[in-house]
C-alpha cells in the first residue's frame, strides 16, 4: 500500500454536500429499480448486515427504518450473523424478512458468505455496495451499486454517507410499499434526504475549526471516549473508527447509558469525552451525561445543534451542527465534526491514515486483510 | 480501613463463591421458572427482548445464542434507554420483554416497564434479585434470582445468578415450546449442573494465572477483551470489570470488528484477551489470535485448548479443562476477566468503584435506582 496523505480525509469531508446534492436522485431510481426485482409484500422485517464502517451505517439507520417506515430492524455483524444469527432465524415466522447486506468494497468476506447463507435459508437478500461486477452482487437476489467518482484512498466517508444514504432511500421506499405512507410523503422524505446536502455543507463551515483547536488540546491523549444513543449510538462508534483509522489513538463508541453504568470510572480523569447529542429522544439523558461528564472533571466536546444552548454550557469545546435536521436523518451530518476531529488530529501527530508511513505494520496488516476479501 | 472503601479481595471471594452459588441456587431457580412458565401462554410468542444496562446488559448478550439456539426464536439485547426511547413504538404483540435488573431498582429498566402497560397485549417478565422491588411490580412476571449479598463489590454473583436464571429460563421455554424434548432439556439441566465442578477444577489456575498476567500488562494503559456470539457478552463484562475494578481503560469488541478497526490502535503492544470457547467462531478467534499476534499484540487467550495454536507466552494463556456447551460458556468464561480486574486493582493499589475518592455515580438524580 501506498502511503495515504491525511489530505485525502479532508478531500472527502469536503466533497459531502456535493455527493448529497448530485446523487440522492439518482440513488432513489436505483433503489426503486432493485426493489423492484423483490416480489413478496409487505416487507415487515429487515436484517441489515455490515462490518467496520457499513455496521456503523447500520446503526445509524437502523432508526429510520422503525421510526419512519414502521419496519421492524436489526442491524448484526457479520460473523455473528454467519455463525449465529442466521442459522436461528425462523423463515416461517419471518417470511416477509428482507435480508441487507452491505459491503462498501463489495468484497467484504463475511458479507457474502452471510447473502450467500440467508440465500440456501430461502430469503430474499439485497446486496448494497459501491462497487460494480463485486461479488456480493453476483450471490444477492437483488442489488444496488451505489457508485461515487474514485478519490484517493481514506478512511471512508464518502462510502459511509453514500451507504447511509441508499439505506434511507430503501426505508422510505420500503414504508411506501407497506402502505405506511403516500408517494407525497415519500417524495417530501426524499427532498428532505436531498436537502441535508445544505445542512453538510454549513456543519463543514462551522465545525472546522473547532475541530482544529480540539486536536491541538488534546493531541497527547492516549485514549478518546465517543457517546451517543439511538441513531447517533452508529455516529459515536462510526466516529471512534475514524480516530482510529487516521492516527491509530485509541477511540471507544459507547451508549450513553452504558457510559453512566462502566465507563465514568475509568481514567484519566481528563479523558476526552465526545458527546453527540442531536436534539431528539434521548437528548435529555445526553443533558444529565454531560453534567455528570463534566462534574468527573473529563474533558467534554458536545457536538450538538448550533442553536443548543442548556447542554454547551457544560462543554469545554462544542462542534456544532447546522439547524434543522431530524434525529432520524442526524448520522449524515454528526459525523463531520468528528472527522475533521481525525483529520486534524493525525496531521499533529504526523501520522497517516491506516498507519501507511509503517511499512512493517502495513506489511503483516495487509496479510491478513487481504483474506477477509473475495475478489 | 475506612468500610466504604473496597478491597478488592472483596471480588476475589465473590469469584470463589461461584460454585456454590450454582449449587445451592440452581433448584430455586428452575423451580421458579418452571412455576412461571405454568402461568404464562408462549404459544404466540415469536420474538424476545431482554433488556438491561451494565451487568445485566452483557447477561443479555451472553444469553442470547442460548434462547436462538434451543428455542429457535429470534432475540434480541437492548440496553434501557435504547428500548425506552428508540424501540418501544415498534414493539409486536407477538414480543416478550424480559427485563433483567440484579436490584430491581435499575432506572431505565422500571421506565421501560411502566411504559410497557400501555401495550397491555405484550407480555413482560422480570429476573430480578430482590423480590419486593419497583421492577417486580411492574411486571407480568417474575423470576427470583436472588442469591445472598456477600458485600458491596462489581457485580460477580449477581450476574452470575442473572445468567443462570436466563439459561435455565431458555432451555424451559425450548421445551414447553416443543423446540427441544423433555429428554433434551434433562440433558442441558444436567450439563449445568456440572459447571459448579468444571468451576472448581480451573480456579486455582485461572487465579494463578490472572495474578502473574496483572503483573506484566499493569501499566498497560488499555486492554482489549474480544469474543464472539455469546462470548461477545463475555467480552463486555470483563472490560465492565476492569474498569470499575481499578478504572484502567479497557474494551469490548466482536472478533470481526477488531479485525475491521482496533487493530490498527496504538500501542502496539496492547494487551488483547481473547475469549475462545469451542464454538462456532472458534474458527475465527483463532484467524484473530493470529493476526494480533503478528502485529505484536499481547495476546492472552482463554480457551479449552482443543483446536487453536496457542501464543508461545504460556504465561499469558489460560486453558480451561472440562468440556462446555458455547452456550453454557458465559457461566465459566467471565471468570478469568473477573480476576484480572482484581488483581490490577491490587497491582495498581486501587480500590474497587474508586472508593477511595470522592467520585460517585450516585450523586446525579438520574442514576439513581427507583424504590
Amino acid at each position: 500500500m501506498n502511503l495515504i496523505s491525511p489530505e485525502s480525509m479532508l478531500d472527502n469531508i469536503k466533497d459531502l454536500p456535493n455527493l448529497v446534492e448530485k446523487n440522492t436522485l439518482h440513488f432513489s431510481k436505483l433503489v426503486d429499480q432493485a426493489l423492484n426485482n423483490i416480489h413478496f409484500n409487505p416487507i415487515t422485517q429487515v436484517y441489515i448486515v455490515g462490518d467496520g464502517d457499513s455496521f456503523h451505517a447500520a446503526l445509524g439507520a437502523e432508526y429510520a427504518f422503525e421510526a419512519i417506515a414502521g419496519i421492524t430492524c436489526s442491524v448484526v455483524s457479520g460473523q455473528k450473523f454467519l455463525d449465529y444469527k442466521i442459522r436461528n432465524i425462523p423463515l416461517e415466522v419471518f417470511k416477509n424478512t428482507l435480508i441487507i447486506g452491505i459491503s462498501a468494497s463489495g468484497s467484504t468476506k463475511r458479507i457474502v458468505q452471510s447473502i450467500n447463507a440467508g440465500k440456501e435459508l430461502g430469503f430474499v437478500t439485497l446486496a448494497l455496495t459501491g462497487r460494480p461486477d463485486s461479488a456480493v452482487i453476483k450471490c444477492a437476489d437483488t442489488s444496488i451499486v451505489l457508485e461515487l467518482p474514485a478519490f484517493p484512498p481514506s478512511p471512508g466517508i464518502r462510502s459511509y454517507v453514500a451507504t447511509l444514504l441508499g439505506l434511507y432511500l430503501i426505508a422510505f421506499k420500503l414504508g411506501f410499499r407497506n402502505g405506511k405512507y403516500s408517494q407525497e410523503k415519500t417524495d417530501l422524505l426524499i427532498d428532505e434526504l436531498k436537502d441535508t446536502s445544505i445542512i453538510a455543507e454549513k456543519t463543514i463551515s462551522l465545525s472546522e475549526n473547532g475541530a482544529k483547536k480540539v486536536a491541538e488540546e488534546l493531541v497527547n491523549h492516549s485514549s478518546l471516549m465517543f457517546l451517543g444513543s439511538g441513531p447517533s449510538f452508529g455516529t459515536a462508534i462510526f466516529s471512534a473508527a475514524k480516530v482510529i483509522e487516521s492516527c491509530g489513538v485509541f477511540s471507544m463508541g459507547q451508549d450513553l447509558e452504558e457510559w453512566s453504568h462502566v465507563e465514568f470510572f475509568a481514567y484519566p480523569g481528563d479523558m476526552p469525552t465526545f458527546l453527540i447529542a442531536p436534539p431528539g429522544r434521548s437528548f435529555w439523558r445526553a443533558l444529565e451525561i454531560a453534567e455528570m461528564v463534566k462534574s468527573y472533571g473529563h474533558k467534554l466536546i458536545v457536538i450538538t445543534s448550533e442553536i443548543e444552548n442548556e447542554i454547551t454550557k457544560y462543554a469545554d469545546y462544542v462542534l456544532p451542527v447546522s439547524h434543522s435536521i431530524s434525529e432520524e436523518l442526524s448520522p449524515l451530518v454528526y459525523h463531520i465534526g468528528a472527522d475533521f476531529f481525525a483529520y486534524y488530529l493525525t496531521k499533529f501527530l504526523g501520522r497517516n491514515p491506516f498507519r501507511s508511513d509503517d511499512l512493517e505494520f502495513r506489511e503483516k496488516n495487509m496479510e491478513y486483510q487481504k483474506r477477509d476479501r473475495i475478489r | 480501613m475506612n468500610s466504604n472503601i473496597l478491597d478488592p479481595e472483596l471480588m476475589i471471594n465473590e469469584v470463589f463463591s461461584l460454585p456454590e452459588l450454582i449449587r445451592h441456587h440452581f433448584d430455586d431457580f428452575h423451580q421458579s421458572v418452571c412455576t412461571l412458565l405454568n402461568q404464562i401462554s408462549i404459544d404466540e410468542i415469536e420474538k424476545v427482548y431482554i433488556i438491561g444496562c451494565g451487568d445485566s446488559y452483557h447477561a443479555a448478550f451472553s444469553s442470547e445464542m442460548a434462547f436462538e439456539t434451543f428455542c429457535k426464536i429470534d432475540t434480541e439485547p437492548i440496553n434501557g434507554l435504547r428500548f425506552l426511547a428508540y424501540c418501544f413504538d415498534n414493539i409486536d404483540n407477538n414480543s416478550l420483554i424480559i427485563g433483567v435488573s440484579a436490584s430491581g431498582r435499575s432506572a431505565r429498566i422500571v421506565e421501560a416497564f411502566s411504559l410497557m402497560k400501555q401495550k397491555r397485549n405484550v407480555k413482560t417478565l422480570a429476573f430480578v434479585g430482590t423480590k419486593d422491588s419497583p421492577l417486580s411490580q411492574l411486571a407480568d412476571y417474575l423470576v427470583d434470582v436472588s442469591v445472598p449479598f456477600m458485600g458491596k463489590c462489581p457485580g460477580v454473583r449477581t450476574y452470575q445468578a442473572n445468567l443462570l436464571g436466563l439459561i435455565i429460563f431458555s432451555i424451559m421455554f425450548a421445551e414447553r415450546k416443543g423446540k427441544i424434548s423433555s429428554n433434551e432439556a434433562q440433558v442441558l439441566l444436567e450439563e449445568i449442573k456440572q459447571i459448579p465442578d468444571i468451576l472448581e477444577d480451573n480456579l486455582q489456575e485461572f487465579q494463578n494465572h490472572t495474578a502473574e498476567v496483572a503483573k506484566i500488562i499493569k501499566h498497560q494503559p488499555v486492554i482489549l477483551f474480544l469474543g464472539s456470539g455469546p462470548n461477545y457478552g463475555t467480552a463486555m463484562f470483563c472490560a465492565a470489570k476492569v474498569c470499575e475494578a481499578c478504572g484502567m481503560v479497557s474494551f469490548a469488541q466482536d472478533l470481526e470488528e477488531f479485525a475491521h478497526v482496533e487493530n490498527l490502535c496504538y500501542p502496539d503492544d496492547m494487551p488483547v484477551f481473547i475469549l475462545a470457547p469451542d464454538g462456532k467462531s472458534t474458527w475465527r478467534a483463532d484467524q484473530i489470535l493470529k493476526f494480533a499476534q503478528t502485529l505484536g499484540k499481547q495476546v492472552m487467550i482463554l480457551t479449552d485448548g482443543v483446536s487453536l495454536e496457542l501464543p508461545v507466552d504460556n504465561r499469558k494463556n489460560t486453558i480451561l479443562s472440562g468440556f462446555i456447551r458455547e452456550q453454557f460458556s458465559p457461566l465459566v468464561y467471565h471468570v478469568p476477566g473477573t480476576l484480572l480486574a482484581a488483581f490490577l486493582a491490587k497491582e495498581l493499589n486501587r480500590k474497587l468503584f474508586r472508593s477511595d475518592q470522592s467520585t460517585s455515580r450516585i450523586s446525579f438524580p438520574s442514576n439513581i435506582s427507583i424504590n
